[in-house]
């Protein structure tokens, strides 16, 4: 990632020039536009003796210019990615240049140093500030600056002839040395400064640029590098989990045979202590069984099987008919609405069965004896929604927000059932998330919990 | 009661003591093999009435392998004598049950007859067992 720093630096700079100078031929295209509509208004609303012609020739030189700087563009940008970056200082260096001239052009038929035109300078000013280096505005500037100065004394030794748009001034000032002094000093001055403010923005903004792609980079970086230690981790987790399975698995196998009889005569004392134990082992194994469905896709290894259509109705059933036991022990009334058609979701069957069996058994677990679930599948345009509402525990408003984080477990949830890892909900929530679905929890304190989960269709 | 033969096929030494004490207890002969290989040998030797086979052995999924081996249908194949035996699958828990595969919907996939999660029931497996055993006469 490191070498690549300048790199991206440099090119994320450099087509911002490419784009600013594309805005720049845009602008042209509306410059023209303005010159031909001012003169056209000066000529015959306002009855100003403009010289229409030479003004209407510029702006067809400025437009065929305008032409040619898009083909240009065009052309270098088809030949080579990186001759085209290299270009486009010395391209925006020329398109002002020419600018600068048709300008001055502009200034002469509508008056030379009487022109009102001559404010116009300042933008380009400003344009070459925005395209180009400190220097380069500068030099630019100067530029502008001797075009005036040359074209002001040129008209006042008459070797250029003077145009006099009489409606402005009656009487011809160009030649009053004085006048022309100030208005060059005072013209000078505001290009100078205008150059001095652009560029000192200009740079800012640039500096805070580089800044913020350097920034970007390093943040980058250091997510990827966060995002590879979390693979590392939940790889760690699945290889130590995968290996507690086993000897936990054949530890609580050993313990059933025992606590069964089958190795000969156990005391009651004895059979006592050993469902002790397998108590805590079937913990150990819902743990590592949890710690598998939650690392399973942080590993990158997507889960065995594939996605397939799957009807939520028969994944409600499904999930009900093995925890049926535990609802009649609980003495739990039971409702089930279901969709009139099948509600097909595409999804990897294992998956739904973890979220059925995590969301119906946390409702089932943390109901109390004679309350009620209720579970409604609903089937609109672009969603299929599952409703999972109990007259159970509830959740305090305190603790809704972490219920999902990992190994978070309430008080009053504890309090009910010492067993549960904490890990159901964030399970499940990292599941429906790979389906771009939704889960969401309202509950109230000590009445109730509804959980909806829904993904698009 | 019965002296059916049984053939455990599982490289966890602890997990086939705990089947084989509830199956001795209830009659049943028991023999075992700790890998694929002797696995497939016993059963050609001995055509035991039932084989318990684990997945997951030295690889993820040798007992896939044994299971395909002993119900080859190839007219030459050495395990010819094997395929009528039921064979009952242990699968650890998250390896996982009831919608993803049965064995009524995934017969063709997987040629077993029926599956036992780990940690092992007693009563389930003895269950299992006895279901298979009587089927198969």
């Amino acid at each position: 990632m490191l070498p690549g720093t300048p790199v991206s630096e440099r090119s994320s700079v450099e087509e911002e020039l490419i784009e600013r100078v594309l805005w720049f031929l845009t602008l042209r295209w509306i410059t023209v536009a303005g010159i031909c509509a001012t003169s056209l208004i000066a000529c015959f609303i306002l009855n100003i003796g403009l010289p229409f012609i030479p003004i209407l020739i510029i702006a067809a030189c400025i437009l065929l210019f305008n032409f040619v700087c898009i083909t240009y563009h065009h052309y270098i940008k088809c030949i080579s990615y990186n001759q085209y970056i290299k270009s486009h200082h010395r391209f925006a260096n020329l398109q002002i240049f020419t600018d600068w001239i048709a300008l001055v052009f502009l200034v002469h038929y509508t008056g030379g140093i009487e022109s009102p035109v001559i404010f116009y300078f300042i933008f380009h000013v400003i344009i070459a500030a925005i395209l180009l280096s400190r220097k380069a505005c500068y030099l630019q500037t100067s530029f502008a600056v001797l075009l005036i100065i040359s074209l002001s004394i040129l008209e006042y030794v008459n070797i250029i002839p003077h145009v006099q748009i009489k409606e402005l001034f009656p009487n011809a000032i160009y030649d009053n040395s004085l006048y022309l002094l100030s208005v060059l000093f005072f013209c000078i001055t505001s290009l100078y400064v205008s150059a001095y403010l652009a560029t000192s923005i200009a740079n800012q903004i640039r500096k805070r640029e580089k800044e913020i792609i350097v920034l970007k980079d390093k943040i980058t970086d250091a997510y990827q590098a966060l995002e590879g230690k979390d693979r590392e981790k939940s790889e760690f987790t699945y290889k130590v989990t995968h290996e507690l399975r086993s000897p936990l698995s054949a530890i609580q196998s050993l313990l059933k045979s025992i606590e069964e009889g089958y190795a000969g005569e156990v005391s009651e004392k004895a059979k006592e202590l050993i469902i002790r134990s397998e108590r805590r082992t079937g913990f150990l194994l819902t743990l590592v069984k949890d710690l598998l469905d939650l690392v399973t896709g942080k590993t990158g290894k997507p889960r065995e099987g594939d996605s397939k259509p799957v009807d939520i109705n028969e994944a409600v059933k499904c999930t009900l008919d093995l925890m049926q036991e535990k609802v009649k022990e609980k003495n739990i009334k039971l409702t089930v609405h279901t969709t009139g058609k099948p509600a097909y979701l595409n999804i990897i069957p294992d998956d739904l069965d973890i979220i059925m069996t995590n969301l119906i058994g946390n409702a089932i677990k943390y109901t109390r004896e004679g309350g009620t679930i209720n579970i409604s599948n609903i089937i609109t345009d672009n969603e299929i929604r599952i409703d999972i509402s109990d007259t159970g525990i509830g959740i305090h408003k305190d603790d809704i927000n972490k219920i999902f984080d990992e190994f978070y477990r309430s008080q009053n949830a504890k309090a009910t059932e010492s067993d549960g890892t904490g890990l159901g909900l964030t399970i499940v929530k990292n599941l429906i998330k790979r389906y771009d679905g939704h889960i969401d929890v309202q509950s109230k304190f000590g009445k109730g919990t509804t959980v909806t989960v829904s993904f698009p269709v | 009661m019965t002296d059916q033969k049984i053939l455990i096929i599982d490289d966890d030494p602890d997990i086939v003591e705990a089947m084989r004490m509830p199956l001795e207890a209830n009659g049943y002969k028991v023999i075992t093999a700790n890998c694929g290989k002797e696995g497939l040998q016993k059963a050609r030797e001995e055509i035991p009435d039932l084989i318990i086979l684990d997945v997951m052995m030295e690889t993820d999924t040798e007992g896939f392998h044994v299971a395909y081996e002993l119900r080859s249908e190839m007219q030459d194949s050495e395990y010819k004598n094997c395929r009528k035996i039921p064979i009952l699958m242990i699968t650890a828990i998250s390896q996982k049950k009831g919608m993803s595969f049965s064995p009524e919907k995934d017969d063709a996939f997987l040629p077993v007859d029926n599956f036992i999660e780990k940690p092992i029931q007693p009563k389930e497996l003895l269950k299992k067992v006895a279901e298979l055993v009587v089927n198969k006469e």
